[in-house]
């Protein structure tokens, strides 16, 4: 992602001066963006368990919120499925879209992207580096939330690829509108207004589809991020509902957000 | 210098935001082994047309070129033989010197050992201190250490000393040099007049986004006018200049508070008639002072 500029400078062929010691094969490159990508990501790490307040609201209160939900014994539809589905997807967009947002938020204001990026990882790299570790929490916790739930008495999913499948995709979806949101969201604290618009979008649309038994969904319910993800983990864990439409509309929806963040994306705070 | 010695060719940069003009046709060269010091006001356009050389903004019009290459198209090309100290650090706050010394070095893709330039920077005795915990000075120098991994072919130095005690600055500045000697271009923005006089090889004064002056530190001055001042005793009027003092090259301009203030272009002729004058009278001439014309003078000539 570029800052946006308007009219390109002129700019002629390769002079004389041209150092021809500066090619790097591809492999070399590769090799040296996923170590950047790593480092990032571990640093990212680190920063999360130094930072409290995030590491208990990212980590913590998801699952605690599972764990009440499951002692509970509520539910929403006959199986286990919808509870488990809207206890990810909340966790998704505590863990991941908030945080995420919050996060970018907070090195854009910092002058922490600036600074990355005046070094030789791609743009793209700095930004998986950075969101690495909370998709992979992410799924991690979603791995928690259902062993919680199996722990409670919660029937065996009955196709677990597109249960984590849906997670991985929730997770990478959340990321992208976190992306874009960051267009919005000057500093870290702006994160706590910017965010709420598609976070309660998404709770609706996740309320709204367990009003409906998983095979009457209608396709606007499954059009709704929210839904699409509650869709998609609901029917991998009880089976039934239409995984297609589901699967198209997170594709869609996360297609959409990057293309935003691609678009508006800024690295250094605006003036 | 060989024209195959540039690592920095600038000709004709544009840099606008929106209809605001920051840099309007500035022509730079930079060689290896050469640092050339921008300096200007702020809002004359140094850390713009610094950042457009980068490659973190796209020239509006003008050619740049780092090593031969397109700083904002073929960045991935030319950011390995590059070091880039920006004007303000961004480091993450809750990481230790070490850890981002370290995440750096991982960043790069010839990086060298983090601990040795660190060491350079002298910050090895702040290895687990968190950056949001150094002083605004160490955080500099760390800047500068990150900046240095990997022994750049090419350098920006954005305001290096800004915040350095002077013992710090005194250090960085022979950092700096050794750098330069080894065979580094550096360009260097800053706002102190001494470190551009003692590092800089070339000099380029902006003005409102278009460099004013330039040259090499004797070409700058040259042609202006060195400065004799000194205080008269009590008993002498300080108002008016000495009637008695013989006839100078220069002119006496006045006098303020008991200061004689002698402006010359000859400087050691003047100063010889001054003191041969004052020693015929037996006068003490306090708070005498000589000097050449400096870049002070040459940048305050910029500005009025």
């Amino acid at each position: 992602m570029s800052t946006p500029t308007t009219t390109s400078a002129p700019s002629p062929g390769p002079t004389t001066n041209e150092d021809p010691t500066m090619k790097r094969s591809p492999s070399t490159k590769n090799a040296s963006t996923t170590r950047a990508v790593l480092a990032l990501a571990a640093s990212e790490v680190r920063l999360l368990v130094r930072n409290r307040l995030v590491a208990v609201t990212a980590l913590v209160i998801p699952l605690i919120t599972a764990a009440g939900y499951g002692a509970s014994g509520l539910r929403y539809g006959d199986g286990w499925g919808g509870t488990v589905a809207f206890m990810i997807l909340t966790m998704l967009l505590l863990t991941v879209y908030i945080a995420a947002t919050t996060a970018v938020a907070a090195r854009r204001s910092g002058l922490v992207l600036k600074r990355l990026r005046s070094g030789e990882t791609p743009e793209w790299a700095i930004l998986v580096g950075m969101l690495l570790p909370t998709v992979g929490l992410a799924v991690i916790q979603s791995v928690l939330i259902a062993g919680m739930f199996l722990a409670y008495g919660a029937d065996l999913p009955e196709n677990p690829p597109i249960v984590l499948g849906a997670a991985v995709g929730g997770a990478v979806l959340c990321a992208a509108f976190a992306l874009a949101t960051t267009r919005v969201t000057a500093t870290p604290e702006m994160a706590q207004v910017t965010t709420m618009p598609f976070f309660f979008a998404a709770l609706a649309g996740a309320f709204w589809i367990t009003s409906k038994p998983i095979d009457e969904a209608t396709t606007l319910m499954l059009v709704n991020p929210g839904g699409a993800v509650m869709h998609l983990v609901q029917g991998g864990w009880d089976g039934g509902g239409d995984m297609l439409v589901a699967a198209a509309a997170l594709v869609s929806w996360t297609g959409l957000a990057y293309e935003i963040a691609k678009r508006t994306f800024t690295w250094e705070p605006r003036s | 210098m060989k024209t195959n010695d540039r690592a920095i060719e600038v000709e004709g940069l544009r840099a606008t935001y929106g209809k605001h003009v920051a840099v309007d046709g500035v022509d730079l060269t930079v060689h290896r082994g050469e640092l050339v010091a921008l300096l200007g006001t702020n809002g004359a356009g140094k850390t713009t047309t610094m950042e457009t050389i980068e490659g973190h903004r796209e020239a509006q019009g003008g050619t740049v070129r780092v090593l031969g290459h397109d700083p904002w198209k073929d960045r991935g090309e030319i950011r390995p033989r590059m070091g880039i100290m920006l004007q303000s650090s961004g480091f993450a706050g809750e990481l230790t010197v070490r850890e981002t010394a370290k995440l750096w070095a991982k960043l790069r893709s010839r990086a060298g050992d983090p601990d040795d330039a660190l060491e350079r920077l002298d910050l090895a005795h702040r290895l687990d201190v968190r950056v949001k915990q150094l002083s605004g000075g160490e955080q500099r120098r760390l800047d500068m250490a990150t900046a240095l991994l990997g022994d750049p072919d090419v350098l920006f130095l954005d305001e290096p000393s800004t915040g350095l005690d002077p013992q710090s600055r005194r250090r960085t500045w022979d950092v700096i040099a050794d750098l330069v000697t080894g065979g580094t271009a550096v360009l260097m923005t800053t706002h102190y007049m001494e470190e551009a006089e003692k590092l800089a090889d070339r000099i380029a004064i902006l003005d409102g986004g278009r460099i004013a002056r330039t040259g090499t530190m004797a070409e700058l001055v040259a042609g202006l006018n060195g400065t004799i001042s000194f205080a008269l005793p009590d008993d002498l009027d300080p108002r008016t200049p000495p009637p008695d003092l013989p006839d100078l090259a220069g002119s006496v301009e006045r006098a303020r508070d008991g200061v004689v203030v002698i402006t010359t272009d000859q400087l050691q002729r003047d100063l010889s008639v001054v003191l041969g004058w004052a020693a015929d009278r037996d006068l003490t001439l306090e708070r005498l002072h000589a000097s050449e014309s400096s870049l002070d003078d040459v940048f305050a000539g910029v500005q009025a």
